[in-house]
């Protein structure tokens, strides 16, 4: 029996080190949990009709924020907040053909040429904080309006090896940042 | 999430109560099972597991006579291995045999089961969907083999992915046809409700029911499994 929950404990510790790509966490909290500064600044939008508002507090590696998730359009925004209230970004989820042909084009042709295969799986408009905080939020919620950024999320797949990455590219479809992310674990739903 | 738990939690209650109070023969078995999954980077994973069965409880509903007795009989040892590549982005294809030891316990013989698997898999925004096929060869006093379908939605309790010491709410339904050459075709259906705890990102525990319609185009029973199962990725 000694033995059995040796080998249970190494193999829940072997299952600990796994762990070693980054990966956003977030957590649902309360309207209240928010800190107020961001909760003010969405009050000045209460007459918009956002619908199943909703908020998280996300931790990226060392990095906390808080986050508030809501329905607008028929599509989903994400609000991001540094920890002290300030807007960090406003991202929209949006389709594939609501990207511009040309920048479309050049994304794809840099995923064309950097990998044997590769699967888009979400593109993300984000509009960036650039001081006038409530005018960011106001563009993003505007139909047909230029982001500052496109950030995609797309599954890779070089020589054999499969791969998630999250770029971020800029409003031309020029390469900003490239990080690996962890894929989406599915062993545990297919036996 | 508490509100979501405490409705899972009556609905298991409610479940239950329904059908072991139900007139048909009906048996309630428990099947604890861990796996272990090696994977890396490249397109090849592989699994291990070991899982244990058990008759906890019979309702024999005779004529005139109505037999209900919890009533503990082991039915089998198993140990299984499956290999498993990565087809595409989405699909997987799996190769697998499964040994039980059966004799030791109720004195028919072992049985050996080879498994064909298909899955597709796909992550939507807030919740994961899993579309699996799959074919079985089982060895035993007589050869039966199968077909299966399984459909199944794995929903977070808690933002809009499972993440470490958080939970999700999984269903599932399958259909499952049987055949051999010593018997008649018979067709089965199962569903199953249970909750995925996530220990850490690559460990989840799973506690729940899974109802079995079994053979219901001839002689039809019931049965309900308590599903525990420990799954770890390394």
């Amino acid at each position: 029996m000694k033995k059995l929950y040796f080998l249970m404990f190494f193999l829940f510790s072997l299952s600990t080190i796994a762990q070693s790509k980054k990966k956003e966490k977030e957590e649902h909290i309360r309207r209240s949990e928010m800190p107020e500064n961001a909760i003010f600044l969405l009050e000045s939008f209460k007459e918009k009709p956002f619908k199943r508002m909703s908020y998280f507090f996300e931790t990226d590696g060392f990095k906390k924020s808080y986050e508030a998730k809501f329905k607008f359009n028929k599509k989903s925004y994400s609000i991001e907040f540094t920890k002290e209230g300030k807007l960090e970004d406003v991202e929209v989820i949006i389709k594939q053909n609501k990207v511009e042909k040309a920048v479309l084009n050049k994304i794809k042709t840099y995923l064309n040429t950097s990998f044997d295969a590769f699967k888009i799986e979400k593109i993300q408009q984000q509009y960036s904080n650039n001081g006038n905080e409530e005018e960011v939020i106001k563009k993003s919620l505007q139909q047909n309006t230029s982001p500052d950024y496109y950030e995609i999320v797309a599954q890779t797949r070089l020589n054999k090896k499969y791969q998630k990455f999250e770029f971020l590219f800029d409003a031309f479809g020029n390469l900003k940042v490239k990080r690996e992310v962890a894929t989406d674990n599915y062993d545990y739903l297919i036996f | 999430m508490i509100i979501s738990f405490s409705k899972y939690i009556l609905f298991i209650f409610l479940f239950l109560i329904t059908f072991t109070s139900s007139s048909q023969d009906f048996t309630a078995l428990i099947n604890p099972a861990v796996s272990v999954t090696i994977k890396n980077e490249t397109p090849w994973s592989y699994t291990f597991g070991t899982a244990y069965r058990s008759n906890i409880y019979q309702h024999t509903a005779e004529e005139n006579l109505d037999n209900k007795k919890l009533k503990i009989n082991s039915q089998f040892t198993e140990f299984n291995h499956s290999t498993t590549r990565k087809i595409g982005f989405n699909s997987k294809l799996s190769a697998g045999i499964k040994y039980r030891f059966v004799e030791t316990y109720t004195g028919k013989k072992d049985e050996t089961r080879f498994i064909e698997q298909y899955a597709y898999t796909k992550k939507y925004e807030k919740f994961k969907l899993v579309h699996r096929v799959r074919f079985v060869q089982r060895f035993r006093e007589r050869t039966t083999l199968r077909g299966r379908y399984r459909l199944l939605a794995e929903l977070p309790l808690n933002g809009n992915r499972v993440d470490a010491k958080e939970l999700s709410l999984v269903g599932t339904i399958e259909g499952v046809w049987e055949f051999g050459k010593e018997e008649v075709p018979n067709y089965g259906f199962r569903y199953s409700n249970y909750l995925g705890y996530r220990i850490t990102n690559n460990t989840v525990l799973n506690l729940g029911v899974e109802y079995r319609y079994r053979n219901f185009t001839k002689d039809a029973y019931t049965q309900l499994f308590l599903i525990s199962a420990l799954k770890i990725s390394i």
